[in-house]
Order: C-alpha cells, then structure tokens, then sequence
C-alpha cells in the first residue's frame, strides 16, 4: 500500500461506516462487525454497494465484498478498487 | 431506497413476514437494461451469500449440458439438476428463469430447481435463454422451444421419460413457457404435462385493473413494464401482434397443456394471469388457479423462509409431482408403456 492510497482509505472507511448508519439506522456500527449480526440483508447491502460505486467511479468485485462484510472488509475492497 | 421506517402503502396489504423483503427489493432501472441485468444478478448472489444456503436437499446432482440450437447453431447452456434417488427414465421439467426478459440468470432460480428436483421427483433442466436487448423476441422464446424439443428427442439418452415433459417459469420466464406451450399445441408436439407459470406477465397492454391499483409497488413501475415489453419486443411491430411473443394475444386455448398459475395479490400483474387462466379454463383446459393474498410479485424468492412463501414452494412441487402421476397414469389407461 502507497501513501496515497493509505490517506485515502481512512476517509473511505469514514463514508462506508456513514452509509452503513444511515443504511441499517443505527448511531454506531463497530468496524469489525458483520453487516448480518447488524440486521443488514442483501437488498441494503446492494443500494451501500451500487451507492459507493457512483461515488468512486468504480465497479466493485461483490465476492470479494462478501467475503469480509464488516466496515472495514468494505472499505478495503473500495480502496483497492480505487486505487486499479 | 426505502429504509423501513417509512412503510408504503401497498405495503399494508402484504403478510406481516413479507413486509421488509418487499420494501427492500432492490431497485434495478430497467431503462438501461445491461445495468438491470448485471444489478439483478448482483442481488442473486448478494442474497445468496447473505442468506446463506436456504435449501440444500440431499442427493440431487447438478452439472451442464450444451445443446445446439438447431436454427442458428448457438450453443445454448441447460443446467440439469438430477435427483440420483429417483429410478431412469425420470419425469423432466424444463425450466425458464425470471428477470424481465433482460435480466436473470440460472443463478435466480437454482434454489426453486433444487426443490423442484428433490420434493417433485423429477430431472430439472434450467434454460439459459438468450435475452434482450441483444436478442429480442423471438429469440428467446425460440431457444427455450429448442431446449423442450431436444429434451423430447434426446429423452433416452438424458434418461427422462419423454412422456412425462413439463415446462414451467416465473414472471418473464413463465410468459416464455406459456408461449412454449403454446408453441407445442401449434406444432403438434411435443406435448408438455403441465405449465407452471408463476407470477407470469401476459399482456402489454398493461392496462387492468390491478396495473391501475398497483403501478408501483416493490421496486417496480408500470414504466419498468412497459419498458420490459419494449425491450422484448424490439423494433418489430408485428411482435406485439404475436400470441407466441404476447400470449394474451391467443383467442383460443383449446388444447394447451395443463397449467398450474400463481398469482399475487400485490402484484400489477395479477390481473392478466387470472384472466389467462380463467380464458384457458372457458376453452377446457384443466387449470390449477393459485391466487395468495398478502403476496407480491416473486415473494417466495425474496423471503422463502416465510411461511406463505413455504406453503407455496410446496405447493409448487405438489402440483408438479401430481401432474406427472396424473400424465403416466392417462398414459398407462391408453395402452402406453
């Protein structure tokens, strides 16, 4: 990982965790938590996905989302995409 | 995006357990159909992966077949589900996914084939049918003819007893299996047992009762219906006038396979479907007519878990299993073998 990229990250590792409150209304959602044990199914999870791809102009790998699906899996998937 | 706190109202309608799955329904812009398609299969796998496995029955084997589509040489794909249990030559049903035409996949409905494979005893074989933009009709409802007819020709080697064939779909896939069964009355065979449609869309008129009641429920709208019609029916205008492309077109039934329909009550379609069934019925057809309060359009794909959703997969099976024993003993009766 480039500096760059790392600067980055942290803001969007801030814009996921928003989207992720915003999305399964809650005050707070641990970085490290499953979006399921937060009460987030599929059909929220695709409007958080097809939402950050508008924002960063890219297209994200949903494997590779679904793979780690915690605030911070997210936002790593976003920041490698960005960084393609 | 509805984010659950402010629930529509058509939603008052729906099952209490179909509630957030139906508000939830992603919203997939038909107006750009290659997005649509690539968003709806991204909700199919999203579901999957979040749900879990929702149905993994036991012994029931999965592989691909490719057959060639005799008018143009395209190599079409067929997923077959076999359930291994069940003694050669087994009943078949030939199955055609959902999506609007443009969209969907095998993925969509692997679940529903799974349980059609375990629970009605029988060989699926899942259709991946070209689709619009880039084929409108009559591709699509040629190539899911073209699977039925090979499935017919080549039973033996597939081990399916040719007299035991049942076509069936959901939303746009069962508007192809209807034109299929309408396709097989016209040209004399092969002669499906059942059609099973699901949810199915008929008519582009889009002008019943329930289009009026309901233009916009779920993530849908009429203009995603009347754009789903248009991509389908691409720019020949003689395609509206088809029965085989718009099946409401069909003045006379007599003669079509026996049909299972299913019809949700929150559904712009549910109009056109019970007409269809109510038509096939006035022409003698032997038609199973399944109307569900408190469901929508597809309720047993977003939320199989919930109890109405489980009644009708069941349902779905039952019907299936009862049409081929009902088909083998018609057969048995006419001296068959």
């Amino acid at each position: 990982m480039t500096m760059r990229i790392t600067d980055g990250h942290a803001a969007v590792v801030d814009r996921v965790a928003e989207l992720w409150r915003g999305m399964l209304n809650r005050a707070e959602v641990p970085h490290d938590r499953h979006f399921a044990e937060l009460g987030g199914d599929s059909l929220l999870l695709l409007s958080i996905i097809t939402r950050l791809e508008e924002e960063y102009g890219v297209e994200l790998d949903v494997e590779a989302v679904v793979e780690d699906l915690t605030v911070n899996g997210m936002a790593g998937v976003v920041s490698a995409a960005k960084a393609q | 995006m509805d984010d659950g706190q402010n629930v529509p109202g058509w939603a008052s309608a729906l099952d209490g357990e179909l509630v957030q799955a139906a508000v939830r329904q992603p919203y997939v812009a038909f107006t750009d159909p290659l997005a649509a398609r690539r968003n709806f299969a991204r909700a199919t796998r999203l579901s999957r992966a979040l749900r879990g496995v929702t149905y993994d029955p036991e012994g029931v084997d999965v592989d691909h077949l490719v057959l060639r589509v005799p008018e143009d040489g395209h190599e079409l794909t067929v997923r077959r589900y076999v359930p291994g249990a069940v003694p050669a030559p087994r009943p078949a049903m030939v199955y055609f996914h959902g999506g609007a035409f443009v969209a969907g996949d095998l993925d969509t409905e692997h679940d529903r084939c799974l349980r059609f494979a375990a629970e009605a005893g029988c060989a699926v074989f899942s259709v991946e049918y070209r689709r619009p933009p880039d084929h409108p009709f009559p591709v699509p409802v040629k190539d899911c003819l073209a699977a039925v007819e090979w499935i017919a020709a080549e039973a033996g080697a597939l081990d399916v007893d040719s007299r035991l064939i049942a076509v069936g779909g959901s939303s746009a896939g069962a508007t192809l299996a209807a034109a299929v069964a309408l396709l097989c009355r016209d040209r004399g065979g092969p002669e499906p047992v059942l059609q099973m449609l699901l949810y199915p869309a008929l008519d582009n008129r889009l002008d019943s009762d329930s289009m009026a009641a309901y233009p916009r429920v779920t993530s849908w709208t009429i203009e995603d219906s009347a754009l789903m019609w248009r991509h389908y029916l691409g720019d020949d205008p003689r395609a509206a006038s088809s029965a085989y492309a718009v099946p409401a077109r069909r003045g006379d039934f007599t003669g079509v396979a026996p049909a299972y329909v299913l019809v949700a009550e929150v559904d712009a379609l549910r109009d056109e479907a019970i007409d269809y069934a109510v038509r096939m019925m006035g022409d003698g057809v032997p038609v199973e007519l399944h109307h569900l309060a408190g469901t929508f359009h597809g309720f047993d794909a977003a939320a199989p878990a919930a109890r109405v959703s489980q009644r009708s997969l069941a349902g779905q099976s039952a019907a299936l299993r009862a049409a081929f024993r009902r088909a083998e003993q018609a057969s048995a009766a006419a001296g068959g073998h």
